[in-house]
């Protein structure tokens, strides 16, 4: 399994994505947005992903040359669409015009289309935290949608319908939970099978309804399905994912699940709120420290050497896979090389 | 067991507030509220509490008269306290000022304080849903909070921390969701605790953090928890019950959980989004339909018989109840009897 220091891997993917035709700075935005997301610990969102988006700029499903533009615009609102711009460009240019709203207004949505692939959510979210708000975030997968099962049925009919949520700490990184509204994100039954693993039980069902463990009965023809989040009251997580679906779908303008696949783009809904238009930031970061404070006196569970703050795990896989370097999959790493044989770019 | 209709409810429960003292918008504002608990199945949050909310006025924890108002106002956003008022009242104050910011600026958010209970969650994304806009709500028990452990932690440090949604559709009631960011809601667990059941495996932890299905352990000294929503991946229950935290305690001032053992006031963020502000409502239209077809195509899993949309359930309890009536247990209909006796007011028969 081959292991790239983090910008041997940025490097290589500005190279990959510049050879399929993205300019310097938007092929920049894109792989350091999938080069975090391993750095985080979500492989299912990093460097898996660069022969992805490179094979869907081959299929023209994304356009690198492409450029998002507003096409509704009030003093707290607008409507993006992305051009078919790679995700992370669209999702990008929506969170700096919604922050920008937000800072004199003190809440502010954007809605975003016609974008492609955002990535991992969270990203966007954080980019707002790290800028002083906070900001909550809901991507659907348009008319795409037969990867998790709704409650009560047996058969896929909703995508991972993610949400975020990121709020800025006193001398810290922002507190940022970046989740799935099913058990788990479709990604880490990919990364399962690539490595030949199994996946715990209520994650899956197969095609028949049976919970399953053996990750390649939720691809297969016909294909099972993910559970939605909640275990004994999955209803919840069916509810989220379905609150996800009108707000990123319905309202985002890129349509809801319909069982149409191929994925074309996730629509996405972005709140930003400017914490001092509604409370002094002293006090807002007084009541955070002390709640987080009162939280770490819980005792612990067996098997845990702390309690830790959503977002947590991933800065601290940061800090250690930025030194130690990430591992990318073989089936992944042929996968990559492939794309740049057919870009010609060298390894 | 009395069965009586829900519009007898909702008069008795008017004459019971106003002759309390609430000026009669208040008074329906509470009832209605209440009556509608027990339209939704939710008995334990409906007129169960006539009784309770005129002994909270009587005593002084409740204000009867007291009026919200805006302590920070900006086009599209505004922080209320409701200065010790009825929940119901401070809660709907703040959904109206939301809607009508976001009528006008297409968004709005409205954070709100010092309003004691604001019952059930649901109900305002559910006035803004009915109203043809989008309504979410975040509601925390500002620094009150003992009941639900942290992913990792054995000990209850954070409250049920609810959220709530509400989307309009087309000549139907809205979609809507209300949800503890726990498994299970406190009151349940007491409600089990009460008839002696025991409670489902995954929500509680006893004071050792070993899962148990005794709802005692979690009233016991030393206490248990209930556990996050999420399973084995409670992770994300405890997540969301932070965000919770944050949007609710923080933006509103009532503050976030710290551990003190009595809830003062919920603290709530009510967001609002006017649809034809982003998106031609037809389109929006078309699609929430076309979603619900596609959802309800599934082939329902052994033991079900259909695919219900969220909220669905209470709307089918509350079409049935509508009609047949509310049947209330014999000491609550007595004890609205005997407050409405005190007022010198006449006690309708059940039925």
């Amino acid at each position: 399994m081959p292991r790239f220091s983090p910008q041997a891997l940025r490097e290589l993917g500005y190279r990959l994505f510049q050879a399929a035709g993205c300019r310097s700075e938007d092929a920049r935005a894109v792989v350091d947005h999938l080069v975090e997301s391993s750095l985080f610990g979500h492989d299912s969102h990093g460097a898996i992903r660069f022969y992805e988006y490179a094979q869907g700029i081959r299929d023209g499903r994304f356009n690198p040359a492409a450029r998002p533009k507003v096409v509704r615009e009030r003093p707290c609102s607008a409507v993006v669409d992305g051009g078919g711009a790679l995700g992370q460009v669209g999702a990008a240019f929506a969170t700096r015009i919604a922050m920008d709203k937000a800072r004199d207004h003190g809440m502010a949505t954007v809605t975003l289309r016609n974008t492609c692939h955002i990535g991992r959510v969270g990203a966007y979210p954080l980019m707002a935290a790290r800028a002083g708000f906070m900001a909550q975030l809901f991507a659907n997968a348009g008319h795409l949608g037969a990867q998790v099962i709704p409650f009560g049925g047996r058969e896929g009919r909703l995508s991972t319908n993610p949400m975020a949520f990121a709020a800025p700490r006193r001398g810290h990184e922002p507190l940022l939970l970046d989740m799935t509204t099913s058990v788990v994100a479709e990604g880490k039954v990919r990364v399962a099978i690539n490595r030949g693993e199994s996946i715990p039980e209520g994650w899956a069902v197969d095609a028949q309804g049976r919970s399953t463990t053996d990750p390649r009965q939720v691809k297969s023809d016909p294909p099972g399905a993910l559970l939605p989040l909640g275990g004994v009251v999955a209803h919840k997580g069916y509810g989220l994912s379905m609150m996800v679906e009108v707000m990123g779908g319905a309202v985002g303008g890129e349509g809801c699940a319909a069982g149409a696949p191929p994925f074309v783009s996730n629509g996405v809904l972005l709140t930003v709120y400017h914490i001092e238009h509604f409370t002094g930031l002293e006090t807002y970061y007084d009541e955070l420290d002390a709640m987080i404070a009162h939280v770490r006196t819980s005792r612990l569970a067996p098997g845990f050497q702390g309690i830790l703050l959503p977002g947590e795990p991933e800065f601290r896989s940061a800090r250690r896979r930025e030194a130690e370097g990430i591992e990318v999959d073989d089936e992944t790493w042929g996968q990559i090389r492939r794309q740049m044989e057919y870009f010609g770019v060298g390894d | 067991m009395p069965l009586v209709q829900a519009e007898t409810l909702r008069r008795i429960g008017h004459q019971l507030f106003e002759a309390a003292g609430c000026d009669p918008e208040d008074a329906r504002v509470v009832t209605h509220h209440l009556v509608e608990s027990n339209l939704f199945g939710h008995d334990s949050h409906g007129v169960i509490r006539y009784p309770e909310y005129m002994d909270a006025i009587r005593t002084g924890r409740f204000q009867a008269k007291a009026q919200p108002r805006v302590v920070r106002d900006h086009p599209s956003c505004a922080v209320v306290d409701a200065a010790g008022a009825l929940g119901q009242v401070g809660a709907a104050f703040a959904t109206r000022l939301a809607m009508d910011k976001a009528s006008r600026h297409g968004v709005a958010a409205v954070a709100l304080r010092n309003t004691s209970h604001v019952g059930r969650v649901g109900a305002y994304p559910l006035m803004v849903g009915r109203a043809g806009m989008i309504g979410q709500a975040f509601v925390n028990g500002g620094r009150f909070g003992n009941q639900i452990a942290p992913f990792g932690g054995i000990d209850a440090r954070l409250t049920t921390d609810p959220l709530a949604f509400a989307a309009p559709r087309r000549d139907a009631e809205p979609i809507f969701l209300d949800m503890t960011t726990s498994v299970a809601a406190e009151g349940k667990v007491r409600v089990a605790s009460y008839a002696g059941k025991k409670v489902p495996e995954g929500w509680l932890i006893d004071h050792d953090g070993r899962p148990t299905t005794d709802p005692d352990s979690f009233r016991a000294t030393p206490k248990g928890a209930i556990l996050p929503l999420g399973g084995i991946a409670s992770h994300k229950g405890y997540g969301m019950s932070l965000m919770v935290e944050l949007l609710a305690g923080t933006l509103s001032g009532q503050g976030c959980c710290v551990g003190e053992s009595e809830m003062v006031s919920n603290g709530m963020l009510l967001a609002v989004h006017r649809i034809d502000h982003f998106i031609d409502p037809e389109d929006y239209y078309r699609e929430v339909e076309a979603l619900i077809r596609y959802v309800r195509s599934s082939p329902p899993a052994p033991g079900f018989k259909e695919i219900l949309l969220p909220g669905e359930p209470e709307l089918r309890s509350a079409s049935r109840r509508e009609a047949d009536g509310i049947d209330l247990d014999d000491k609550t209909w007595s004890l609205i009897g005997a407050d409405l006796e005190s007022f010198g007011l006449p006690v309708p028969p059940a039925g």
